[in-house]
């Protein structure tokens, strides 16, 4: 069986953003969902997040929003619903651990859809990683990290040493 | 790659990759092996509808009469696209997921992913065939799972409705059935096979949506463990194909996506109302 992985939406925003020190990783996650090496689950709130937002003073543009909807309608993520048995994990969540609301839904729905990790760029929140309280246990929450097993291009074997480009 | 009939594939190759069914007792009567081909046949056929959007077709590649011992293979209809090593992959991911489906029914945990209504129905029949020691499935390289009786109470509970609210599927829709209560099936993205009650008109609109990708959307009935059992639709509509296009393709491409903000206080800004603090 596959590992069940969660991204949260800030792991499609530090990829589209490349600038991030997580950004490599993040993309890392995704191509290996792609692959077909992982399950890669997130919610369809993750869908309303990863926009541009005027309050952020962003530019918008047509292009933005095609790459965006390029990358959150790939195949290769699962979505999950937030149905009345993840927005009641989501309140419990909450209410035990004083979790922000859109950071309880993603953590109710890496729950409810049995993933061993969620993935966040929320630094603090993997804090609360594994905490269990009298209701609920929360998953393992890291920040995003390569998962990727290291492997050489396919194709001819290499005759020739590389070497460091002249700068 | 040319066409390859499955008489061409080597037995042994065949033989690898069974999936073997054993239903252990003193004495299996004609009757009950009967029913026993007959079911197996039925959730080999369904899951592997589900499953794969290729044809397969399931061969016999051993029999042993002492116990009812049935061994079958999958045969992929796809020679001219994909390879012989994408072929093997995917029938193995068919068997896994009728091992991996029939494991979650045992734990009662989950309505199994790739497992209609109707292959639910017929491994309920299934497992009611077993006696003490059950039926024993397993797929090549990997621990074999039991089927007990128990399994039928279980499909019970997986299949009764427990909640209800408004919501969408998104799939592909691959059955329009017209007996009595007329409904489509629409093959989930990711696995969820979901019966969809329509109206007459709807049903007619679907015949035209036939092997497309839809959205049905309406009153979802789920079970006690949030899966989606049957939607009576309100909307039916064609939904784009998703693509699998490299992640590569899109990263680093809106490098100001969240303007002067991290990716935190952007997020934070998406939901100012909140008072709790993480």
């Amino acid at each position: 069986m596959k590992r069940r992985i969660y991204a949260c939406s800030g792991v499609f925003i530090s990829h589209l953003k490349g600038t991030e020190p997580e950004s490599h990783a993040c993309t890392d996650i995704l191509e290996a969902a792609r692959e077909g090496s992982i399950e890669l689950h997130t919610s369809w709130v993750t869908i309303t997040e990863v926009i541009a937002l005027d309050r952020a003073r962003l530019r918008r543009t047509p292009d933005h929003q095609r790459i965006v909807t390029e990358l959150m309608d790939s195949a290769y993520i699962v979505y999950s619903a937030v149905d009345q048995i993840v927005a009641e994990k989501s309140r419990t969540i909450s209410w035990d651990f004083q979790i922000k609301t859109h950071d309880a839904l993603h953590l109710a729905t890496a729950i409810v859809r049995k993933c061993e990790v969620v993935y966040t760029i929320d630094g603090p929140l993997t804090s609360r990683s594994g905490q269990s309280s009298n209701n609920i246990q929360l998953p393992k929450i890291l920040l995003p990290e390569f998962i990727r097993e290291p492997s050489l291009p396919l194709g001819e074997p290499r005759t020739t040493p590389l070497t460091r480009k002249p700068i | 790659m040319p066409k390859r009939s499955r008489d061409e594939i080597d037995p042994m190759t065949l033989r690898r990759q069974a999936l073997t069914f054993a239903l252990r007792k003193k004495a299996v009567s004609i009757d009950e092996f009967e029913r026993f081909v007959r079911e197996t046949k039925a959730l080999l056929k369904n899951v592997s509808r589900a499953r794969l959007e290729i044809g397969a077709e399931w061969v016999l590649t051993d029999l042993k009469f002492s116990s009812a011992v049935m061994a079958y293979a999958p045969t992929l209809q796809d020679r001219d696209r994909a390879s012989d090593q994408q072929l093997y992959e995917r029938a193995h991911d068919v068997e896994w997921s009728i091992v991996d489906g029939i494991r979650a029914v045992e734990e009662a945990t989950a309505k199994p992913p790739y497992f209609s209504e109707r292959a639910l129905s017929g491994l309920r029949r299934l497992s009611l065939l077993g006696d003490g020691a059950g039926i024993s499935i397993s797929a090549p390289n990997g621990p074999a799972v039991i089927l007990t009786r128990s399994a039928a109470d279980h499909i019970d509970v997986l299949l009764r409705p427990a909640r209800k609210y408004y919501g969408s599927i998104v799939g592909d829709l691959d059955v329009v059935s017209v007996h009595k209560s007329p409904y489509v099936t629409v093959y989930g993205d990711h696995g969820d096979v979901v019966r969809c009650f329509l109206s007459q008109q709807m049903i007619d609109d679907a015949k035209d949506l036939l092997g497309d990708r839809v959205v049905v959307a309406g009153e979802i009935t789920s079970n006690r463990f949030g899966n989606v059992v049957s939607i009576r639709g309100e909307e039916l509509y064609e939904a784009p194909r998703r693509h699998s296009r490299p992640p590569s393709q899109t990263g680093g491409l809106i490098p100001d996506i969240t303007g002067d903000y991290s990716i935190s206080e952007y997020l934070d800004s998406l939901w100012p109302e909140e008072i709790a603090q993480s």
